[in-house]
């Protein structure tokens, strides 16, 4: 852990800025190299004494005034401090020359979509982000009006989503949703998405991290995306009848930049997946298929081609083989497992994304290994909390945990980049990854780390760099989710009794 | 020297009416669509009518961004009862066609159904004192403490609890101060014995304790006064439909940055006793 021995703080005097950008700077600052800790406040009576607590108030923060506005650091050394203040002042400065921010500005959103569509007549998508209780309401207008609905709100009932798609398919809309966290539509990314090139592979998925991997991947590859449409998780539930996932393979069939499809789900009601595997065969176009833990016989019989994993689908699509576990991976990995004690026998699973967590659940079953995953962006954990993908603090607390945990032998971690994901997501976890294995030595046990980074070199978080932070912090950085959970399985391989 | 066409005013609120007649008053704040003027110790805000009308505010029809034109802290301001002038950046407001808007909150009465609180139930995390907020920012502690306190009927409580909420939080209008806004407007809106005498006690403890901002709107909470989008929640929590209400509660989220979600937590927070119902979200 950095040490908070240098408090250093500065007034912008009668600044007003909101409250999202203020806390978007702080955490930026905490995200920097020798930042323990940093706050942006008004330096109100209370606000003054919560930096106090905090080990933030200097005697230049404490003479501020409740019309001023401070920026407070706790950091290792002077030039560390120094740099985040200049940041600091940066970000300010920028936030006035755009105009974007100060609270009332936000008046110029449209409140309605009347409004928005009067700003923008040709608009034939609508992204939808409202509490899930308003969301068929705003869904349902937007439907009625001739436009698709990319629906990101969750806690939408299921019944007003049959209700929706219904009423989409009568209309020959795409609902995309709910609870959709990606699409790319003619190369305009929603949502969590990846900065991919554009190409002649169709992604249609109920999987939102399945589809960022796969499009990454594909990219990867060489290859590129016409579109991905994603449909919702529900989309395959015997109730829903996978009514999205048809309508989106006939619009794909019907594209003529889509060359090849790939379709992705966590395992479909069984009525559901014939449904869709009927309606491949009908269809001219080739479909490569990852439904989680499905049954690849009944793919081929559709004739499609079934792929394990996501890395399996995004190699296929893209006509490149699959070249296995690389070979320097699985020697650095029995390299680790030297290394460990004898009661550390298991795989520690952290997960921001949900079907990347369902995958590595599924390889490391395969693979016999003793594991647990956590997918830290499942509702049980997000109540009153943003995704782990945007905030990794709750990560991060559990990234420490995993150092007093005498079994563990691997942290196992994905990290998504892309639109909406933090700006440093790999950055933003390395210092817990530090304490937790500081922890983990101080109680006389190696801790390794594996992970992946799902995103891509034109991602604004840049691959390299995430992966570079990565490498430093000691871990082993796999190509694909699938390959770090093969390595992870094969640094604990023979170690359970 | 005024050079651009007049901006015409749509509304001035009753409350601030009389400051117009002050010869002069001096810039305090500049927003991009937003302007606030110092006159005779209070505030005056010019702001986009698409904001929603202000309890301290005069309605703009499409204003400028101010800021770009370059319009600063201190800037002198020529006040009248037909048009205020802003000569350091030859800006004039036309109110010769601008109505007249009484932003006291009238006591309805009336009960609000506890299920309709379910479209409250993800504001803790847009709140300032959500998540995204350091976990020493949030003052839930203070909150459960009102909450309680208010069910106690003890307004001496309250304004303990009240205390450590004003100037709490991020933002130009600190969280805290937000939410004691939406929280007093149920007692006002319900007709609450503790409204004013409440309302009052939390302006007086806040003058000097918070930004000016954030003052000028507690201290019309303790006239009765509120923005329109916190009246239109209540009204419609009291009187309106669940159509009413999600309007109501869209447009008021989308005040701020996180003030608006912060003003509902404290309509939240203040409703889930009036139905004697406990707040989920507010834990």
């Amino acid at each position: 852990m950095i040490a908070a021995n240098l408090v250093r703080s500065r007034v912008f005097a009668n600044s007003y800025r909101d409250s999202v950008e203020l806390m978007r700077i702080a955490a930026e600052l905490e995200g920097r190299g020798g930042i323990n800790r940093a706050g942006l406040v008004m330096a109100t009576p209370a606000n003054q004494g919560v930096l106090r607590e905090a080990g933030l108030l200097d005697a230049t923060a404490a003479a501020a005034g409740p019309n001023d506005l401070v920026v407070a650091v706790a950091a290792a050394d002077e030039d560390a401090a120094d740099g985040a203040i200049e940041r600091a002042a940066a970000l300010l400065q920028g936030a006035d020359r755009d105009g974007a921010r100060g609270g009332e500005s936000r008046a110029f959103v449209p409140t309605t979509l009347g409004e928005a569509v009067g700003e923008l007549p040709g608009a034939n998508v609508c992204l939808i982000s409202t509490p899930g209780t308003y969301a068929t309401a705003e869904a349902l207008k937007a439907l009625k009006r001739g436009m698709h609905v990319f629906l990101f709100s969750d806690n939408v009932p299921l019944e007003d989503e049959i209700e929706l798609k219904a009423l989409a398919a009568r209309k020959g809309l795409l609902l995309m949703g709910p609870d959709c966290g990606t699409a790319i539509l003619d190369g305009v990314p929603l949502g969590f998405a990846n900065a991919v090139r554009r190409g002649s592979v169709g992604l249609i998925g109920a999987s939102g991290t399945g589809m960022q991997q796969v499009s990454c991947l594909v990219d990867r590859a060489g290859a590129g995306i016409s579109q991905a449409i994603g449909v919702g998780g529900r989309d395959l539930d015997e109730r829903v009848g996978g009514v999205m996932m048809l309508a989106a393979l006939a619009r794909l069939e019907a594209d003529p930049a889509t060359k090849v499809m790939v379709l992705i789900s966590k395992p479909p009601a069984a009525s559901v997946a014939a449904r869709v595997l009927d309606a491949i065969r009908s269809i001219g176009t080739p479909v490569v298929v990852n439904f989680l833990g499905g049954d690849p016989a009944a793919v081929r019989a559709a004739g499609a081609t079934p792929a394990a994993t996501f890395e399996e689908a995004a190699l296929a699509a893209s006509g490149s083989r699959a070249a296995g576990l690389d070979p320097a991976l699985v020697e650095a990995a029995r390299a680790e497992g030297a290394r460990l004690a004898p009661t550390q026998d298991a795989v520690r699973g952290l997960f921001s994304g949900g079907s990347l967590a369902g995958e590595a659940k599924l390889l490391l079953k395969a693979a016999h290994a003793s594991f647990t995953v956590i997918d830290l962006g499942d509702d049980e954990y997000t109540v009153g909390r943003p995704h782990p993908m945007i905030d990794p603090r709750l990560r991060s607390e559990h990234i420490v945990a995993i150092g007093d945990d005498p079994a563990a032998a691997v942290l196992l971690l994905d990290i998504v980049l892309g639109t909406a994901s933090h700006p440093d997501p790999a950055g933003a976890l390395t210092p817990a990854i530090a304490e937790a294995r500081a922890r983990a030595a101080a109680a006389g046990r190696y801790l390794a780390v594996v992970a992946s980074v799902c995103g891509t070199a034109a991602d604004a978080q840049g691959l390299e760099r995430q992966e570079a932070e990565l490498h430093g912090a000691g871990a082993i950085v796999a190509p694909s989710n699938a390959q770090a959970a093969a390595v992870a399985a094969t640094i604990v391989e023979g170690r359970r009794a | 020297m005024v050079s651009s066409p007049p901006i015409p005013a749509t509304s001035v609120s009753d409350a601030v009416a009389p400051l117009l007649a002050a010869p002069h008053g001096a810039v305090h704040s500049v927003f991009p669509r937003a302007v606030n003027l110092a006159v005779d110790g209070r505030l005056l805000t010019l702001a986009d009518v698409r904001a929603g009308r202000l309890p301290n505010g005069v309605a703009l029809e499409d204003p400028p961004d101010f800021r770009a034109l370059g319009l600063r802290a201190g800037d002198r301001a020529d006040l009248g009862p037909e048009e205020i002038r802003l000569p350091s950046v030859g800006l004039a407001i036309d109110l010769s066609r601008a109505r007249r808007w009484d932003p006291k909150l009238a006591a309805l009465g009336g009960r609000a159904d506890p299920g309709r609180l379910r479209p409250f139930a993800s504001l803790g995390v847009a709140s300032g004192f959500g998540p995204r907020a350091e976990d020493r920012w949030r003052g839930w502690h203070a909150i459960d403490a009102l909450h309680r306190a208010l069910g106690a009927g003890d307004l001496a409580a309250m304004l303990g609890a009240a205390g450590a909420l004003v100037g709490r939080g991020p933002g130009f209008t600190p969280s805290g101060d937000d939410l004691l806004v939406g929280f007093s407007a149920v007692l006002t809106a319900t007709g609450h014995p503790l409204a004013r005498p409440f309302a009052r006690g939390v302006a007086e403890r806040a003058r000097g304790a918070t930004t000016d901002v954030a003052w000028a709107y507690l201290d019309h909470a303790a006239r009765g006064e509120y923005a329109e989008h916190v009246g239109a929640v209540l009204r419609a929590l009291l009187v309106g439909s669940d159509g009413d209400l999600a309007i109501a509660v869209g447009r008021a989220l989308a005040w701020g940055a996180t003030s608006g979600a912060d003003a509902l937590t404290g309509i939240a927070v203040a409703i889930g006793w009036v139905d004697g119902a406990l707040l989920e979200a507010a834990a």
